[in-house]
């Protein structure tokens, strides 16, 4: 296969571990409030609203590590079925009218309210994922500058997307406040 | 020729990235405005006491040691009473904008902050949040006699110890609010925009939405 299929591939996988890593610190920091939001999504019994906190957290470390170690292939299909397991939840929230709930995901932008574009969002990150599956079992990146190049392309990932949430955030404010004045 | 193309392709990665960097700086400034020029007032959401009447003086132990404090009756400055709790996680972001208004307003105002809460946790959260020097009392009826049902809480009690203005408080404007009112002689901010859109002929302005 060609070298390129290779990079891109480790770009996605670095861009994920990111993601779920950044995640997963968000949630840490943040137990309380992540605990309050699950209460808010109303789709566990109360009592086991702080382990599935613990669990996710876990779970979201072991994601970002295996997505750095040989163990490539098993990671991307984890990440893959959390973001959908993720999905599923925010469908049936957003489905039950829970607009303004936050979705959970903030990191470095902080809130974020729960809409139609975190679905879309995870939906391509799905596809990103499940086309990185598919290219090899491991890493197969062959020199250090197609490393570089994977390192580089994660990052414009990863800041490609801090954008969009921030843009997602933003919109958030303006419609607020334009139903303030209206 | 090759080298010329890596040392291109590297600079245009290193200029990408830096774009990107400077456009998430520029919309998290955005972010900021926008959460900046939001209408902002501490919501009154009281059904206990209101604005004017006065609560029973009541005389509260200090857990930071020091004499009792007194809160509400006849004083030579106005009193802030800030209710917080150590498991609220709002309470500690606004922890330094409380220390901070108080040193500022010290000259007009005492402040004292308030809980309900175990000792245990309330000497945790004052090593943690370094609250050793303000009055700090631990008083469930002090909560009920200014109907205090969410957190953080603040009431301005001026010198007669009358409540001059009182809301929830989730930012420094809000809490900024309840000494603005004092100053232009409204018992809120609601109050004083209400009295303006009525003014200006608008008649569903809400300047509190902020409030979550």
């Amino acid at each position: 296969m060609n070298d390129l299929y290779y990079v891109m591939q480790g770009a996605a996988a670095i861009f994920a571990a990111l993601i779920f890593a950044q995640s997963a610190w968000h949630k840490q920091q943040n137990q309380q409030e992540f605990t309050k939001l699950l209460e808010d999504y109303a789709l566990l019994p109360s009592r086991m609203e702080s382990s599935a906190t613990k669990l996710l957290i876990c779970l979201e470390l072991i994601i970002a590590l295996l997505l750095l170690s040989p163990l490539l292939s098993i990671g991307l299909i984890m990440a893959a079925l959390l973001l959908a397991f993720y999905a599923v939840v925010m469908a049936i929230t957003l489905q039950r009218g829970k607009k303004l709930a936050d979705c959970g995901c903030g990191g470095t932008t902080g809130e974020h309210r729960l809409s139609r574009y975190q679905l879309i969002r995870n939906a391509m990150m799905i596809a990103m994922l499940s086309a990185a599956y598919f290219v090899a079992e491991t890493w197969q990146i062959p020199t250090i500058a197609h490393w570089v190049i994977a390192f580089a392309s994660a990052m414009f990932l990863y800041l490609l997307y801090v954008v969009f949430e921030q843009l997602n955030q933003n919109n958030y404010h303006k419609k607020q406040l334009e139903s303030r004045y209206a | 020729m090759p080298s010329f193309l890596i040392v291109s392709t590297v600079l245009l990665w290193v200029a990408v990235i830096v774009l990107m960097l400077v456009v998430f700086a520029l919309l998290r400034q955005v972010g900021v405005l926008y959460e900046r020029i939001a209408p902002a007032g501490a919501l009154m959401i009281n059904q206990q006491i209101k604005v004017g009447e006065t609560a029973a003086e009541m005389q509260l132990q200090n857990i930071n040691g020091g004499d009792n404090i007194v809160i509400g009756g006849m004083r030579d400055k106005a009193q802030l009473l800030f209710f917080v709790a150590p498991d609220c996680p709002v309470c500690k972001t606004l922890l330094p904008t409380f220390k901070s208004s108080a040193a500022a307003e010290h000259d007009w105002l005492n402040v004292v902050l308030a809980s309900d809460a175990s000792d245990e946790a309330l000497q945790k959260m004052v090593e943690q949040q370094s609250l050793q020097k303000f009055a700090f009392v631990n008083s469930q009826a002090l909560g009920m006699s200014y109907g205090v049902s969410k957190l953080p809480y603040a009431v301005l009690l001026d010198e007669k110890g009358a409540v001059q203005s009182l809301g929830l408080v989730n930012s420094r404007e809000h809490l900024e609010s309840l000494f603005e009112a004092r100053e232009r002689g409204v018992a809120s901010l609601q109050e004083y925009m209400k009295n303006q859109s009525a003014d200006n002929g608008v008649e569903s302005f809400d300047p509190v939405g902020v409030v979550k």
